[in-house]
């Protein structure tokens, strides 16, 4: 019970009028940012972050986890009625939110999906002051050599979920590290990648990196792929509408799919790098599995609906107990709530919870309060934000440019970091084109410096060398899922690209057997489990 | 292309989903839709930006050994980890490079969180066009900047932005680049207190 007390005083801690206005403004702003196309938590994080320098820390993370959950939410919004998710997280809500619309359904899918992010958000409060407290005393007991794994755990998972472009996750997360060593060297005071600058000595911020490559970067890519020229169709909604809320059965057939979604988006959420779309498209695997209609799915089953949303809002808060307690983000969003809690001198890693308990559990707090304010605000702004989504990318566009630009320069008042911003939006667009990953880098930037001194630490206590790393019990625990993880990204593909060969061999025997006997309905029967093994065999070829 | 199904599908077996809207998805580039001649076009300005990747590695690394390893003490030094960041960031552009000149596909991109998403390759020359211009303008943005100050330069940029992206429209585009960065003056300058450039000819 106690956790449930340091929740209740976290809560209870941001309780003040001004956070809660904090907290309306950040769920408002983020929403509104959600909502325009190609905008997502780790850009809307990244252009707002200098809004909340003038504010105390605790305010500041009020409104920045108000942020991170509207933007998510505006995301599901334009899912639903423009079939145009704002970030992958939410790709999932397209397939039965869009269709729910196009059915006259959009208040429904819109209510549904609000509730669902609340359900998840509850259940994802609940869970984190279970478990962050208890991965935080194991965390407590980490040395240098395990914090060092413990980074390279992360980058890792982000590049082997990835997938097909795994070297160049790898390559982003490196030049991370890389623009990560410009700046004097703490220990020596050496200057390195400096070239005489004197707006270099104290490195590269990540905030104009993470604004280049989230902000502009998707403005430059979504100008690429020709989005000022399209009209996207529009599904209105109005509380006028007939059928703006939920029926009896919707609410029957979500409970037990809100449940599931949001316990798996939490523990899949937790594994830093795993994120919220691995886990939003797991749910709606889940969902359509255990249905007993899956033809509905992708027609406007509300199940396919509620599920993914109530896992990528779950995820959202599996991600706080790494981050939390390790200091390990494991999306862009969060590597950019981490640089935020650097700016205003928290460290996030095991000891952030003994040393800033009030901070911690406000976060927590503030994180479960937002979740609220969204369902509030949801509900009775919907119309109002889905307006937002009206307008054309061809007036947002140039604008979240200038937001990026003015944002940039107030981190520093430097001009020089609005044009290493504008590189950074540059260098996104080309990662985006060519499959680079702009959250790895972004992640590795703000981890690079823990990176080095723990590495170096490391090579201190160990007298240069790397037997340290096999000889504490941690650390070789870290070290087995390190190699567990490169085994899934080098010997998982050849063993399934094994397996689809068995399995071709398979339905081939099958089918030339069934040719032989001559029975022609057999070739009814192949549609069984063999068939729909071939049918998903061809979509993962694609 | 993105059906339910397909994700799903993919997702479960950690492959790469081309997990974009239905109306961003393109056919993938790996699936081999693309035309003869865009396909050569994306793979040459691939290998184009992979090159200029590997020579600032290079750059990057010959400098990491211009630092010290290991200082006085015996204790590792300034070029340690540099080293090892260049050399790997080398290694890992040689094998891309080697990947595509030997004919593998361009892979999908990613999205900012980090996942998977749309390709998005059958942008044609109009929209590289359009962010050719886009990044232009940024530049003269980021020039005019310090001399005309925040709200002058943002009104420029804005107004010529949008006459290029919002056609014809022409009083929409003038209240949009006047209104725009006078609300962020106000929002930014008045109300969160934070500097912006002032600039020489107008003090704001």
């Amino acid at each position: 019970m106690d956790v449930f007390g340091q929740l209740l005083g976290g809560i209870a801690g941001v309780l003040t009028p001004a956070n809660l206005l904090l907290l309306a403004a950040g769920v408002l702003i983020g929403m509104v940012v959600g909502v325009m196309p190609g905008l997502g938590p780790s850009a809307g994080l990244a252009i707002l972050l200098p809004l909340t320098f003038g504010l105390d820390p605790t305010g500041a993370i009020v409104m920045l986890a108000a942020v991170y959950y509207g933007a998510m939410y505006g995301g599901t919004i334009t899912s639903v009625l423009i079939n145009t998710p704002g970030e992958s997280a939410t790709v999932a809500t397209t397939f039965d939110g869009y269709p729910m619309a196009q059915q006259g359904r959009a208040g429904p899918a819109l209510v549904l999906a609000a509730v669902a992010s609340f359900v998840a958000g509850t259940v994802g409060a609940i869970l984190i002051s279970l478990s962050a407290p208890a991965v935080s005393a194991v965390a407590s007991n980490f040395g240098p050599p395990e914090l060092f794994l413990v980074v390279m755990v992360g980058l890792l998972t982000l590049v082997v979920i990835i997938g097909q472009n795994r070297l160049l996750g790898a390559i982003s997360a490196l030049a991370g590290f890389g623009l990560a060593t410009v700046g004097v060297d703490i220990t020596t005071g050496t200057q390195r990648y400096t070239f005489g600058a004197p707006d270099l000595i104290e490195g590269i911020d990540f905030v104009p990196v993470a604004i280049g490559l989230f902000g502009v970067g998707e403005i430059l890519w979504s100008l690429y792929n020709g989005a000022h020229k399209k009209d996207l169709g529009y599904v209105p909604v109005s509380y006028r509408s007939r059928g703006f809320w939920p029926t009896r059965s919707d609410w029957s057939e979500s409970r037990g799919s809100m449940a599931r979604g949001s316990v798996l988006g939490f523990f899949v959420g937790a594994i830093p790098g795993a994120g919220a779309t691995v886990a939003s498209l797991m749910s709606y695997t889940v969902e359509k599995g255990i249905s007993k209609k899956p033809q509905k799915f992708g027609h406007g089953a509300v199940p396919g609906l509620v599920g993914p949303e109530a896992a990528n809002n779950g995820a959202s808060a599996g991600s706080m107990v790494p981050l939390l307690t390790l200091g390990i983000p494991g999306s862009g969003a969060t590597a950019v709530l981490l640089g935020g809690f650097l700016i205003w001198g928290l460290t996030p890693g095991p000891l952030l919870m003994e040393q800033n308990p009030d901070f911690a559990w406000g976060l927590i707090g503030s994180m479960y309060l937002g979740n609220a304010m969204l369902l509030v605000l949801n509900i009775f702004c919907v119309p109002a934000f889905a307006s937002v989504a009206r307008v054309p990318f061809r007036i947002l566009g140039p604008i979240v440019i200038v937001l990026c630009v003015i944002g940039a320069y107030t981190v520093n008042g430097s001009v020089l970091e609005v044009g290493i911003m504008l590189v950074c939006g540059v260098l996104g667009f080309f990662m985006r084109r060519f499959g680079f990953s702009p959250a790895a880098l972004v992640i590795a930037l703000v981890l690079g410096p823990l990176a080095e001194e723990s590495l170096r630490q490391t090579m201190l206590i160990s007298g240069g060398s790397f037997d340290i790393f096999i000889q504490r019990g941690a650390s070789l625990a870290l070290l087995a899922f390190v190699v567990l993880l490169l085994l899934l990204a080098f010997v998982a593909p050849v063993m399934l690209r094994a397996f689809r060969r068995r399995l071709q061999a398979r339905i081939e025997a099958r089918e030339a057997e069934a040719a032989a006997s001559g029975d022609a309905d057999d070739d009814g029967d192949l549609q069984g489990p063999e068939g729909q093994s071939k049918g998903e065999q061809r979509q993962i070829d694609v | 292309m993105t059906t339910p199904e397909h994700h799903t599908v993919q997702a479960a077996a950690g492959s790469t989903p081309d997990a974009g809207s239905p109306d961003k998805a393109g056919p993938p580039a790996t699936a081999g839709a693309a035309t003869s001649p865009g396909r050569a076009r994306v793979l040459s300005t691939r290998m184009a930006f992979l090159v200029t990747l590997t020579l600032l590695a290079v750059a990057y690394t010959v400098m990491a050994f211009g630092m010290e390893w290991r200082d006085d003490s015996g204790q590792i030094g300034p070029g340690f980890f540099p080293r090892m960041v260049g050399l790997a960031t080398v290694a890992g552009c040689l094998v891309a490079i080697a990947r595509t000149a030997f004919g593998a596909a361009p892979g999908p991109a990613v999205d900012a969180d980090g996942e998977p998403e749309a390709d998005g390759q059958t942008a044609g020359a109009t929209q590289a066009w359009a962010t050719t211009v886009a990044v232009g303008l940024m530049v003269l943005f980021y020039l005019t900047l310090d001399p005309l100050g925040a709200v002058l330069s943002s009104v420029l940029f804005l107004g010529l932005m949008l006459s290029l992206v919002n056609r014809r429209r022409h009083v929409q585009n003038a209240i949009v680049s006047v209104a725009v960065p006078v609300g962020l003056y106000l929002l930014f300058e008045v109300l969160l207190g934070a500097d912006l450039p002032p600039g020489l000819v107008l003090p704001l």
